[in-house]
């Protein structure tokens, strides 16, 4: 095993994802070469540390209050009308579909120039899914490059 | 009651009925939710605004997939936008300020291989190690926090955040990488 391969697998190793045939090529790594194991130690460690996280309760009166808020304000209304009549509601999808599909073959250029391409490969997941929710939300996983502000104006006007 | 059946009810006007869906995951997305934003105190109000958001969006869910399979993917979407914003206002975490002396414990630390529980659960050791995991990109922070805080397996990880397992060990891979990256190296070098 080489070093770029032992890389690869200490992550999964620490997760105990590794089958027993790849633990033990990796050990044997361990025992020649003093860098990857050290790399191990490390990220077992800084695992250790994040497990260790603090966590916090949520209050009690949680469920409550978020109920109040959706009833005081009345947040149902928005989705009525896309509820409402089937012509509008079509011509709202059709509309969201086709914007999204805009949206995608526009930043699909984009998205094509990062590192690994899954976040062309989620646009178009998103799309042929018709979940159209979650189109606008595609570039949050990586781009840091789009305004915020320009999102939520843009999802505002079909949602 | 299943939720598919919670869910058509509160469809057809039987809001009420939501606050079933609330109790039964708000625990589950108030974790991820605190963890993801650092431990800050406003958590609560964004986890309240993650469950309008999935009220209001209810509407649109297909029954096509499971239920908390859409729902854990808008809290994980909202989650990241909202801290996105939420950044701004934020000052800048910045390891490089630690004292000198501070961090090369904290790396001395890290390389050992014998370190008692006590150790790993130092304040300080946290607070730095939540400090670099805050630097990193969204969607790496996200595939940490799910995976070393909050314990969720790979195939979970998957469906909560639309990706193939593959991808998932990828992003986890790169990830330790880079806070290893960021916590030796105080994150100048990419
Ligand atoms: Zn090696």
């Amino acid at each position: 095993m080489n070093c770029n391969k032992a890389q690869e697998l200490i992550s999964q190793y620490i997760d105990n994802e590794l089958s027993a045939q790849s633990v033990s090529e990796l050990l044997k790594h361990f025992e020649e070469c003093d860098k990857c194991k050290q790399d191990y130690i490390m990220l077992k460690n800084i695992k250790t540390v994040l497990s260790k996280a603090p966590k916090k309760e949520l209050s009690s009166d949680f469920t409550a209050s978020v109920m109040n808020k959706i009833k005081s304000e009345n947040v149902k209304k928005d989705d009525n009308v896309v509820m409402l009549g089937s012509f509008f509601n079509s011509f709202k999808k059709k509309l969201v579909m086709a914007a999204g599909f805009l949206f995608i073959v526009a930043s699909s250029s984009f998205f094509f120039m990062h590192e690994t391409g899954i976040n062309k490969q989620n646009s178009e997941n998103y799309a042929s899914a018709g979940m159209e929710y979650y189109f606008g939300y595609n570039s949050y996983y990586d781009s840091d490059d789009i305004d915020d502000d320009d999102y939520e104006e843009y999802i505002s006007m079909f949602c | 009651m299943e939720d598919r059946e919670l869910i058509e009810k509160i469809i057809q006007g039987q809001e009420d009925l939501f606050s079933i869906i609330i109790d039964k995951y708000k625990n589950k997305v108030f974790s991820i939710i605190y963890s993801f934003c650092g431990q800050t105190s406003d958590c609560e109000d964004i986890a309240q605004n993650v469950f309008i958001k999935i009220f209001k969006a209810l509407p649109k869910f297909k029954f096509e997939s499971e239920f908390s399979t859409w729902m854990y993917r808008i809290v994980i979407n909202e989650t990241i936008t909202i801290s996105k914003k939420k950044k701004h206002n934020v000052l800048p975490l910045d390891i490089n300020n630690s004292e000198d002396e501070e961090k090369s414990n904290l790396i001395d630390f890290l390389k050992s291989n014998d370190n008692t529980e006590r150790e790993l659960m130092q304040k300080e050791t946290q607070k730095m190690v939540q400090e670099a995991l805050g630097k990193l990109k969204d969607n790496y922070k996200m595939v940490l926090t799910l995976r070393d805080i909050e314990d969720y397996s790979y195939e979970e990880i998957a469906k909560m955040m639309d990706a193939s397992v593959e991808n998932v060990k990828i992003w986890i891979f790169r990830a330790r990488n880079r806070l290893k990256e960021i916590l030796t190296e105080g994150g100048n070098l990419k």
